[in-house]
């Protein structure tokens, strides 16, 4: 069977496509999700032909790190959302001026 | 066949998640999401990594309550709103980017010896019960995912989605 795995790069670009574009928490993470299946994908099928299989182990780890990573990711760009809404100024924001 | 099949997964998941990262409703996003996660796990099944292709399925639930739980906590009407302007520095933006990463990426990759003969000789059999063997802890830790988004699922995520459109 033969499948290139320059086949698996479009999820990657639409991923990366979205997150360029959009402007919100929840939607930058879909974006990195979705980013990251595309990134996946390409991996299995780097890895996925060598005769080695022990390089496949490498694609779970990928996924712990995908895990950490994408709630890092909500909660940066979460904190991002609230925080560009804000007035940061000292003086000026009675918030925090106290 | 089967290369056949494989190239319409891919296909059908990249369409499937242009539409996630598109459309302005948090309700529409997961969807697509879970859509794209799911097509991806069968695509890993079908080339032979169907341990991949399990975990990868509790990684697309467990994204999808976690999308969930934050659309539930902090709300959608928000998010619905800001997705759904779109100007046309963002579509530079975006385009520009992706032109970028693509160019970068077709550059990188013809770079590397011998890779217009990839995929030609795929062999995964034992990846699975490499995986087990390596990390003997992972279906616990894989039932405790599947459990705690079954549980979030059935408990925050759905009413949320239902003020989508009404009194979010």
């Amino acid at each position: 069977m033969i499948l290139h795995p320059a086949w698996a790069l479009p999820l990657l670009l639409v991923g990366w496509l979205g997150f360029s574009m959009r402007k919100t928490a929840l939607g930058g993470v879909v974006a990195i999700l979705i980013a990251w299946q595309g990134l996946l994908a390409t991996a299995a099928l780097f890895v996925f032909h060598r005769e080695n299989p022990s390089e496949g182990a490498v694609l779970l780890w990928f996924m712990g790190f995908a895990a950490t990573a994408s709630l890092l990711i909500l909660f940066t760009l979460a904190l991002r959302q609230y925080y560009g809404k804000k007035n940061m100024r000292w003086a000026e924001n009675e918030e925090i001026k106290h | 066949m089967k290369t056949f099949i494989l190239l319409t997964i891919l296909s059908l998941s990249t369409v499937s998640g242009t539409f996630a990262v598109l459309t302005r409703s948090p309700k529409r996003m997961v969807l697509f999401w879970l859509v794209t996660g799911l097509l991806q796990s069968g695509f890993f099944i079908l080339v032979g990594f169907e341990f991949l292709g399990i975990v990868n399925v509790l990684f697309t639930v467990a994204g999808a309550t976690m999308l969930q739980l934050y659309s539930a906590l902090f709300g959608t009407r928000d998010t619905r709103n800001a997705e759904g302007v779109s100007t046309r520095r963002d579509w530079i933006q975006g385009v520009g980017a992706t032109i970028t990463l693509g160019a970068v990426l077709v550059f990188a990759f013809s770079e590397i010896p011998g890779f217009e003969k990839l995929g030609e000789d795929l062999d995964a059999s034992r990846f699975g019960s490499f995986l087990l063997e390596k990390f003997p802890e992972l279906p616990l830790v894989l039932g405790f995912v599947l459990f705690l988004s079954i549980v979030c699922a059935a408990t925050v995520g759905r009413p949320a989605w239902k003020k989508v459109g009404k009194d979010a």
